[in-house]
């Protein structure tokens, strides 16, 4: 009986340093927070609009404040898991310095210029997806796991992309600024292209998910293009839509081998 | 040894973030809340369908529509994300095939003729959340007084909205059913008014907002009732402020059972 306690704990002390190293920098962890962040961008756009037309404002305000704060959660913990290389730390001190402006800006409702802020989040998106396909690429465990991100993609494309129709639809219906669907060239096609593809996908546990999805989509279109002003309907189907693809997006995550 | 309290530390981390996304956790009152309120907005929606087709009080039911549709929505979403109890699920995955075509259908309804097969579909719709909040109270076990009497404003609710359709429809000559329903429905606020009045007017949290209710119903009535003045309009805004006094007694009731 001795002799098998001192070796359970033998075994555990030398299999915990081993574990530590080999999670000190998980690419689950890493990928998780990388394209939350990537997401937020087009969210906090979003959320800016709809609080600007009134539609749900409370709500609306209550996930800015959360998603501000799990962007700069993300950014404290990407920061501790930079690689050793000079231009990556450059880009990445850049991110945040516009970031810190980007903070104070979304917030201020009283913004007039709107093509300022959506210029800002269209930096602030793309500089945040250059420094996810950096930093995931140059990750030991990329390649173990590039099938897994393959369809990881389609769902932040979509999350995106949904958040970019609320935004879209917004602008023109209620803020008059049609000019913005320019900027953000979105369209249906490609998210319903994106659920094909998810729908074909083996080891997604819940089917029932993308068929909802798809079926929200439908909702979703319909108000976009129908003549009679639905904010608030538009707002419901996409969370819906959006509520979904997060968990989806987990699930996968979770299919990432550390 | 530091390492492992670490990792244990963003794992916890992790966790608190990943839950960040979403709201808190829901109580299975709360369901049973947004399986109720479904069943006013969807004669709410009724009405406002009704008016819009009509081009009266169109500004105001325009916004009231997209509202009734969104918490629709919204409240079968959150019972959809929240509910995994089977019994409950075929229930709510019904609703979800149902809301598809029933979309399709809303937006196709184009004239008061239409809005007769639309208002058939529409109780079809209602029914299927009926028997979903029917099978919630017993999958939930939820019995007692204060349950009644919170059901029993829901039901006021749902009451004054179709009260609200049928009185505009019989007057733009739809089906006689909507007379029939018509006459029902505002028997059975009489009846309750009858009933249960004292019942509410002592009651400690909601004595203070009943009396509102009374005069607001008695208005109505009369408005209801006046052959010589039949006024959708008012009838319309009636129905407005009747169900913001109702919700207030609704929530006051939703606060003491959501504990």
């Amino acid at each position: 009986m001795k002799k098998l306690f001192f070796s359970i704990v033998l075994l555990m002390m030398f299999s915990s340093p081993v574990m530590a190293q080999e999670d000190e920098n998980p690419i689950g962890e890493l990928a998780k927070r990388l394209y939350e962040n990537e997401m937020l961008a087009n969210r906090f756009l979003k959320n800016f609009v709809l609080a600007k037309s009134q539609v749900f404002k409370a709500k609306i305000m209550k996930d800015l404040d959360k998603s501000l704060a799990l962007f700069d959660d993300n950014i404290a913990y990407i920061s501790m898991h930079l690689p050793d290389d000079n231009k990556v730390r450059d880009d990445f001190m850049k991110l945040q310095e516009q970031w810190n402006i980007y903070r104070l800006a979304i917030i201020d409702l009283d913004l007039k210029n709107y093509k300022k802020i959506v210029n800002s989040t269209l930096l602030l998106g793309t500089e945040c997806q250059k420094m996810r396909e950096t930093l995931l690429s140059e990750h030991p465990k990329y390649d173990d796991n590039k099938k897994v991100f393959k369809y990881i993609d389609y769902i932040v494309e979509n999350i995106k992309d949904i958040d970019g129709i609320v935004i879209n639809y917004v602008f023109k219906n209620q803020l008059h600024f049609s000019e913005i669907e320019k900027a953000l060239k979105i369209d249906f096609s490609t998210v319903k292209k994106n659920l094909a593809k998810l729908a074909k996908y083996k080891k997604i546990q819940e089917k029932r998910s993308i068929k909802d999805m798809g079926n929200s989509l439908v909702m979703i279109e319909n108000v976009y293009n129908n003549q009679n002003d639905r904010p608030k309907l538009l707002y419901s189907n996409t969370k819906y839509f959006s509520r979904k693809s997060y968990l989806l997006f987990y699930e996968l995550i979770g299919q990432l081998q550390n | 040894m530091k390492n492992k309290y670490l990792i244990f530390f963003f794992i916890f981390y992790t966790g608190i973030t990943v839950n960040a996304q979403f709201d808190e956790s829901v109580s299975k009152f709360k369901l049973f809340d947004d399986a109720l309120d479904m069943e006013v907005y969807i004669q709410m929606l009724a009405k406002d369908k009704l008016y819009i087709i009509k081009n009266l009080k169109k500004e105001q039911a325009s916004k009231e529509i997209d509202y009734a549709l969104a918490k629709i929505n919204d409240n079968l979403s959150e019972i959809d994300l929240e509910e995994t109890n089977p019994q409950l699920r075929q229930h709510i995955d019904k609703i979800k095939d149902f809301m598809m075509k029933f979309d399709t259908k809303l937006a196709a309804t184009k004239t008061a003729k239409d809005f007769s097969s639309l208002y058939f579909d529409i109780n079809i719709f209602d029914k299927m959340i009926s028997d979903m909040s029917e099978a919630m109270l017993t999958v939930y076990n939820l019995d007692g007084n204060e349950i009644q009497n919170y059901r029993d404003i829901q039901e006021l609710r749902k009451l004054i909205q179709e009260i609200s359709v049928s009185y505009y429809a019989n007057l733009l000559n739809l089906n006689k059913s909507f007379s029939h329903n018509f006459r029902n429905n505002v028997d059975k606020i009489n009846d309750f008014i009858a009933q249960k009045s004292n019942t509410f007017l002592n009651d400690p949290i909601v004595g203070k907002y009943f009396p509102d209710f009374i005069l607001d119903w008695n208005f109505l009535k009369a408005n209801l009732q006046s052959e010589k003045y039949k006024n959708p309009k008012t009838i319309f805004s009636m129905s407005v402020s009747i169900d913001y006094h109702l919700k207030q007694i609704k929530d006051a009731y939703f606060d003491k059972l959501n504990k």
